[in-house]
C-alpha cells in the first residue's frame, strides 16, 4: 500500500538524515575504491523503491545499511573481476560492523573537522581543499606550487594524521561538556 | 606493525594506493589487532568527513533524474509517481544537506537562561532569515542577559547585555552598546568591529570591547594583536598587543587603562545571572552638596592603603579618600589646595581589612563614594571595586560609571554613589578591598576628584555548630 503524503515526507526525511551514515558505511566496505557515490545513489533509489516494506518505528539505519551492503557487494564483485585487489569479504564486513556510527557521532565528527580545519596553517588548508574540493590531480597542484607531488603526499599524510588527532581531542571535549 | 607504518598503510588504503604485500600485511594486522581496527575506524571517519564535507553540494544529486527515468522504463513504474519522488528526495536531501553542511548563517545566536533579545532584519517577508540568526543588515538588541555569537567565519563572541549591535558584513559588526568578548581564528583575521568611538581591526586574537552611551569605548587585548583607530578628532591609530587596553579619547588619542579579563565572559553562563547589587546615584550642581556625608566610622577609616598611580599635584593624596573629611573648595586652605584624591586612569587603592575578630574576615554591607569639583567634569566618577575573600583571590564586585555632570570648565557639581545588596551583604568573608579609578569623559586626563570613600560592614560570623 502506498504511503500517504505525510509518511512519504517522513520517509524522505529519514533517507536524508542517514546520508552521512550511509556514505561512511559504504566507504567502510570499499575503502579506497572508486564508485562510492554511485553506490550511494543506487542505494537511495532502492530505499525508495522498497519504502513500503520498511516498518515504521524499526531501525532505519540498520535497514538502509543492509540494502547498501548488497549494492556494495555487487560493486565489489565487478571490481574483483577487473583484477583489483580487495579486502576479503569477511574482514570487510567485520570492519563495516565495527565502524558503524550513529548520526549524532557523524555530525559531531563533521563539526570537529570544521574546527580542526580552521586551525590549520593557510598552506596546509589550501592543500586539503585542493585534494578534496578539486577534481584535478595532485601533480597539477605540485606544478602550481612548485613542490614535488611526493612531497605533497607526505604533507597530506602528516596533515591527516594531525586532523585525526585533533578530531579525537574535539570529540573528547564534546563528551565532557555533554 | 608499528603505529606509524599502520597509519601510513591506512592512508594509502583510503587513497586507493595500497597494493600487493602491503595490502596483505594490513589485512592480517586488522584481523589480529583490535587497536589496528580502531585506527582503521578513525581514518575511515576522517576520510568520510573530508569527502562528505567536500561533496556536500554534489550529493544533492544522489538521485539523478536520468537514472530515475531509466529505471522507470525498465521496471514500468509510474512516471509521474517516481519523478515526483525523485524531486521529493532531492529536495529533502537538499534541505538536510543545507541544514547540516551549509547550515551556517552568517551569524548564529545562542542565549543564556534569563536572556531577553530582539532581532530585526533588513529583509522582510519570505527573504527574512528564520530563527536565531543574523544576516548582513540584521540587528540584535539584548535587553538583558548574555548572548553567544557564532560567525560562519569561526569568530566567536559573548555579549553581555544591555547591548545593541548590527551585522554589516560577515567581517564587520557595528556595536553601539554592550560589553563583548571576541575570539577570532586565524582564518578570520581582518574581522572588524565599529563602535561610536573606534574602529577595531583584528589581527588574529582574543579581545574585549566595552561600548556604552556617555562613556569612552574601551578595547582590552588578551591574545595576539589588534589595530584600533579612533573615530574622533585626530583619529589616531594604534596597534595593541596581548595584555594592553586602551580607551578612545574624544580628541582622537588613545589612553592606557588596565587590561581586565574579568570584565568579560568567554562562555555563556549556564544559569541566569541576576544582578543583586543595588546602585543608588545622586548628583547636584552644588559642589559641596554632600559635604556632610563623609563617614569617620566605616571599615576603611584610618587604614593606610597600598596605592599606585595617583596624581599628587596641589597636595592631592589618596589618604584623603578615607579620612572621614569631605574637604574644602580649591585653595581654601593654603598649603593644601586639593583636599581630595586626584585620580588618573588606572590608579588603585588597596585596603587590608584583616581577618577580623572571628578570623573569617568581614561582611561588606554597603559602599558610598563622593566626588565633586568646581567644574570640568571632575565631579563625575568612574571606578571598579574588587574584593578578596579570606584565603582567596580578588574578584570584581561592581563597576561604577556615573557621568551626570557637564564637563565644561565652569560647571561644578557633585556626585554620590551607593552600593548595597538585595541580601543585605555585598560580599562575605572579605579580608581586602581594592578600588581602581576608571575614566570619565571630558575631564583633563579623564580624571576626577574623589572626596570620600566609605565601606561599611561587620565581622563575618562563625558558622553555627
Amino acid at each position: 500500500m502506498e504511503l500517504d503524503a505525510t509518511q512519504q515526507a517522513e520517509f524522505v526525511s529519514q533517507i536524508a538524515n542517514h546520508q552521512a551514515a550511509l556514505h561512511a558505511y559504504i566507504i567502510s566496505l570499499m575503502p579506497g575504491m572508486d564508485g562510492v557515490d554511485d553506490v550511494l545513489q543506487e542505494t537511495n533509489l532502492v530505499l525508495w523503491e522498497k519504502r513500503r516494506t520498511f516498518e515504521p518505528g524499526s531501525n532505519f539505519r540498520a535497514w538502509a545499511c543492509a540494502i547498501a551492503r548488497f549494492r556494495v557487494m555487487g560493486h565489489r564483485r565487478k571490481l574483483g573481476k577487473l583484477g583489483l585487489q580487495l579486502f576479503d569479504d569477511d574482514l570487510a564486513e567485520q570492519l563495516a560492523m565495527e565502524c558503524e556510527a550513529e548520526p549524532e557521532e557523524l555530525t559531531n565528527r563533521l563539526r570537529a573537522l570544521e574546527s580542526c580545519l580552521g586551525r590549520l596553517p593557510e598552506k596546509e588548508r589550501a592543500l586539503i581543499d585542493f585534494r578534496y574540493f578539486s577534481d584535478s590531480h595532485l601533480d597539477e597542484y605540485a606544478a602550481i606550487c612548485g613542490r614535488p607531488a611526493d612531497s605533497l603526499r607526505v604533507s597530506l599524510f602528516r596533515i591527516r594524521a594531525a586532523l585525526k588527532k585533533c578530531i579525537t581531542g574535539e570529540l573528547a571535549l564534546y563528551r565532557s561538556r555533554s | 606493525m608499528n603505529q606509524r607504518k599502520l597509519e601510513h598503510y591506512l592512508q594509502e588504503l583510503f587513497d586507493g594506493r595500497l597494493e600487493g604485500q602491503a595490502c596483505e600485511h594490513l589485512q592480517q594486522t586488522l584481523r589480529d589487532d583490535p587497536a589496528a581496527r580502531e585506527a582503521y575506524r578513525e581514518y575511515l571517519h576522517l576520510y568520510h568527513a573530508l569527502e562528505f564535507r567536500a561533496k556536500g553540494v554534489d550529493l544533492l544529486n544522489v538521485v539523478p533524474m536520468e537514472k530515475v527515468v531509466d529505471r522507470r522504463q525498465r521496471r514500468a513504474i509510474s512516471i509521474a509517481g517516481l519523478a515526483a519522488v525523485a524531486v521529493l528526495v532531492v529536495g529533502a536531501l537538499a534541505m538536510t544537506l543545507i541544514a547540516t553542511h551549509t547550515p551556517q548563517p552568517t551569524l548564529a545566536v545562542k542565549t543564556a537562561p534569563g536572556t531577553e533579545i530582539s532581532i530585526s532584519h533588513a529583509h522582510t517577508g519570505e527573504d527574512a532569515p528564520e530563527g536565531l540568526v543574523l544576516e548582513p543588515g540584521s540587528r540584535l538588541k539584548v535587553n538583558k542577559g548574555t548572548v553567544e555569537l557564532e560567525f560562519a567565519s569561526g569568530v566567536r563572541g559573548i555579549v553581555r547585555g544591555p547591548a545593541d549591535l548590527t551585522l554589516q558584513r560577515q567581517d564587520l559588526l557595528d556595536l553601539t552598546n554592550g560589553t563583548v568578548w571576541f575570539e577570532v581564528p586565524k582564518k578570520a583575521v581582518g574581522f572588524m568591529v565599529n563602535t561610536p568611538d573606534l574602529t577595531l581591526t583584528d589581527l588574529g586574537t582574543e579581545f574585549g570591547i566595552i561600548s556604552e552611551p556617555n562613556f569612552l569605548d574601551e578595547v582590552h587585548v588578551f591574545h595576539g594583536e589588534v589595530e584600533v583607530s579612533n573615530r574622533n578628532g585626530l583619529k589616531k591609530t594604534e596597534r595593541l598587543e596581548a595584555g594592553q587596553a586602551r580607551f578612545a579619547e574624544p580628541a582622537g588619542h588613545w589612553r592606557e587603562t588596565p587590561a581586565r579579563r574579568d570584565h568579560f565572559l568567554d562562555e555563556l553562563p549556564s544559569k541566569e545571572i541576576k544582578p543583586a547589587v543595588i546602585l543608588t546615584e545622586d548628583s547636584s550642581g552644588s559642589q559641596l552638596a554632600y559635604a556632610n556625608d563623609a563617614s569617620a566610622s566605616d571599615l576603611l577609616h584610618g587604614l593606610t592603603p597600598v596605592t599606585t598611580g595617583w596624581n599628587l599635584k596641589n597636595n592631592a593624596h589618596p589618604k584623603e579618600l578615607t579620612d572621614g573629611i569631605h574637604g574644602a573648595r580649591y585653595e581654601q586652605f593654603p598649603g593644601d589646595a586639593v583636599q581630595g584624591a586626584w585620580t588618573t586612569v588606572g590608579a588603585t587603592a588597596e585596603y587590608y581589612l584583616g581577618t577580623g575578630p572571628t578570623g573569617r574576615g568581614f561582611d561588606i554591607t554597603s559602599i558610598h563614594s563622593i566626588a565633586d569639583w568646581n567644574g570640568a567634569g571632575f565631579g563625575n566618577q568612574a571606578w571598579t571595586v574588587e574584593v578578596k575573600p579570606v584565603g582567596a583571590d580578588y574578584h570584581i564586585l561592581h563597576t561604577v560609571k556615573y557621568h551626570p555632570l557637564c564637563a565644561d570648565l565652569h560647571s561644578g557639581g557633585a556626585t554620590k554613589v551607593g552600593l548595597t545588596d538585595k541580601s543585605g551583604v555585598l560580599a562575605s568573608g572579605i579580608e581586602s578591598i581594592k578600588f581602581t579609578a576608571s575614566h570619565v569623559a571630558g575631564s583633563v586626563d579623564n580624571a576626577f576628584v574623589w572626596r570620600e570613600l566609605d565601606v561599611f560592614g561587620v565581622p563575618t560570623e562563625q558558622p553555627d555548630r
